[in-house]
């Protein structure tokens, strides 16, 4: 098959490309700018705050993206249909946008002489929320999706509860897909940059994430650390996309 | 004893049942999207009715009179449905624990043993339901159904996807399961085979609507309705031209004689095309078969695997079908525009009226 080939020849090319890409970046990297790195303090500051925040959103993405996935797979009202495509603006808008529209919100006077969500970690939780929520709520839809709501009424025939036909069955069956979407989720917030940046205002050792210091270390001349940073990035990330990939097919029996 | 009248208003059409016996094995029978499953749905409480009450053993599920539903969890139903039935993220053996273990039922383990010895899967106990074969899920399906010894099994075609060879041992199993434990058993199924052979009492919906109902023996044999004729698979039906008197009426010019009484009611006339007998024209008539005698050609003759399918014009244009076992087929060395003589014998003609 032709397609075959030809896909076989662009899998390969541009598996060289990316190898290519981390190889010349992996030049400037030696044993001493690997420690520099990693006892900078400012590079730590910005790992523990990427950690933090991305944990924060997750959790918030998780009680509340995983009942809206489970409405959109179930519910044939047309309201839902809308809502959905509200849900898939953040994932097609440059997060800068979003940040600059979350940074007038907060800013006015409504919420400002609430709480100062502005320059802070809170402002920065709520703009990766925005920003990581619809991969939970679409990993959870088509995983809720691929599960047949007869299960869910076969238990309750058996004599279980709304509550535990449903952790019993579609759950526990949608969870390696659900699982992989709050992976997906907070490995999105880890790596957020436009949103944070505004919303945070990347103040050094306070607001800045890791993306944001990489890119402070760049703009600065920093070139060492910037791009060790980068690199570390990518074999995290490499290694978080393994993790998910292992369990959703193992899981799914 | 069941006893059950509702009705349902549905985007396409709306669901009418009233069913009412003390017999046990129950079919609901009719046409694919008639709304058969819909109904068995409703009994089982996936949906509520928009009026009337479902009664199973004295235990009343739902009367919208009395503003009552008991939850699904409640109802103590076994619900098997034609696929996706067994938990695939459990094992054979959690897969029948649950039941009792939802509902905290002490069970004596000898009980699920039992149970599984009977359906034939003790050696599949620790196995995922990915592994089975289709008649092997079923029965795990089963078995997962009787420890919580529910008041009704709701089968909603089961047998569908299966072998005719699985098919037909798991309904034996079914019948076995349900005079055993005294259960009464409601299938649902499209085939009419099944339901002759499983039915003590038949519901035939069409469109969301009870056409008839009542014992099996009664409505195969002699159905009501036009419809309900048509759909037990009587292929010969035709208008009454006239009533002559309460035993004889007129067909397409032809006078026929019926051993039951005519009523005011009755519109068609029917005959299973089984039971429509091709003489011989080389013997002399016996007085036994010497009623209703028509004379015509074959017309067509089609080859149906275990019989053939024969067209029979009369001289009066009456169509009739026939069908006849090979055997007999061979016998008669029939072919087409043969002048044959039919004989439509008193006892098999039915009478039904249109609506």
């Amino acid at each position: 098959m032709i397609f075959t080939r030809l896909a076989k020849f662009f899998s390969i090319l541009i598996v060289l490309v990316i190898l290519s890409l981390f190889l010349f970046a992996a030049r400037f990297v030696s044993y001493s700018v690997l420690v520099e790195t990693l006892t900078n303090s400012f590079f730590l500051a910005s790992v523990m705050f990427s950690i933090s925040t991305a944990f924060y959103a997750t959790m918030v993405s998780l009680v509340l993206g995983i009942p809206v996935g489970y409405t959109l797979a179930r519910s044939k009202l047309k309201f839902w249909r809308v809502i959905e495509i509200c849900f898939d603006l953040p994932l097609v808008l440059p997060p800068l946008i979003i940040g600059v529209l979350l940074l007038i919100t907060l800013n006015s006077p409504l919420i400002k002489n609430f709480y100062t969500f502005v320059f802070t970690p809170a402002g920065a939780v709520i703009a990766q929320i925005l920003i990581g929520m619809p991969l939970t709520i679409k990993s959870a839809k088509t995983a809720f999706q691929l599960i047949s709501p007869i299960y869910e009424r076969v238990a309750m025939t058996l004599g279980a509860r709304p509550i535990k036909s449903f952790y019993d069955t579609t759950f526990k069956m949608a969870f390696p897909g659900i699982l992989g979407g709050l992976i997906l989720t907070w490995l999105r917030c880890i790596g957020e940059f436009g949103a944070t940046l505004m919303i945070g205002g990347g103040i050094p050792g306070r607001t800045v994430n890791v993306p944001i210091n990489i890119y402070l270390n760049m703009s600065s001349g920093d070139f060492n650390i910037g791009i060790t940073s980068s690199l570390l990035m990518v074999i995290f990330s490499f290694l978080c996309i393994v993790f998910i990939r292992t369990i959703i097919f193992n899981k799914t029996r | 004893m069941i006893s059950i009248k509702i009705k349902k208003e549905l985007q396409q059409f709306s669901i009418n049942a009233d069913i009412k016996t003390e017999l046990n094995k129950l079919v609901l029978f009719g046409p694919s999207g008639s709304g058969k499953s819909t109904l068995l749905k409703i009994i089982a409480g996936f949906f509520n009715p928009n009026q009337g009450f479902i009664k199973i053993k004295d235990k009343v599920l739902f009367d919208s009179e009395r503003k009552l539903s008991v939850p699904i969890y409640k109802r103590n139903i076994g619900y098997m449905a034609q696929n996706y039935s067994l938990f695939p993220n459990l094992t054979v053996l959690e897969n029948i624990q649950y039941g009792i273990k939802a509902q905290k039922i002490k069970t004596d383990p000898l009980e699920i043993q039992q149970i599984c010895n009977k359906l034939k899967i003790s050696d599949l106990l620790n196995q995922y339901p990915k592994k089975l074969s289709g008649g092997q899920q079923q029965r795990v399906a089963l078995a997962r159904i009787l420890p919580i010894k529910p008041e009704i099994l709701l089968l909603d075609e089961p047998f569908n996807a299966l072998d005719q060879e699985i098919r037909e041992s798991l309904r034996d199993l079914v019948t076995e399961i349900s005079d055993q434990y005294q259960i009464p058993v409601l299938l649902v199924t499209h085939n009419l085979e099944e339901a002759s052979i499983f039915a003590e009492y038949i519901i035939l919906i069409s469109n969301g609507s009870q056409i008839e109902s009542g014992e099996s023996s009664v409505v195969f044999n002699c159905p009501g309705k036009l419809t309900s004729a048509k759909m037990m698979g009587i292929e010969n039906l035709w208008l009454i031209e006239r009533k002559i008197n309460s035993e004889t009426v007129m067909v397409n010019g032809m006078v026929i004689k019926l051993k039951n009484e005519i009523l005011e009611e009755h519109t068609h006339l029917g005959i299973r095309a089984e039971e429509v007998m091709i003489l011989r024209t080389n013997k002399p008539l016996r007085n036994n078969i010497q009623e209703n005698i028509l004379s015509g050609t074959v017309e067509e003759i089609t080859n149906r695997g275990k019989f053939k399918k024969v067209v029979f014009q009369g001289i009066n244009q009456l169509l009739i079908q026939i069908n006849i076992p090979d055997h007999v087929y061979r016998k008669l060395n029939l072919q087409i525009r043969n002048s044959i003589r039919v004989s439509l014998k008193k006892e098999s003609l039915i009478l039904c009226r249109s609506t």
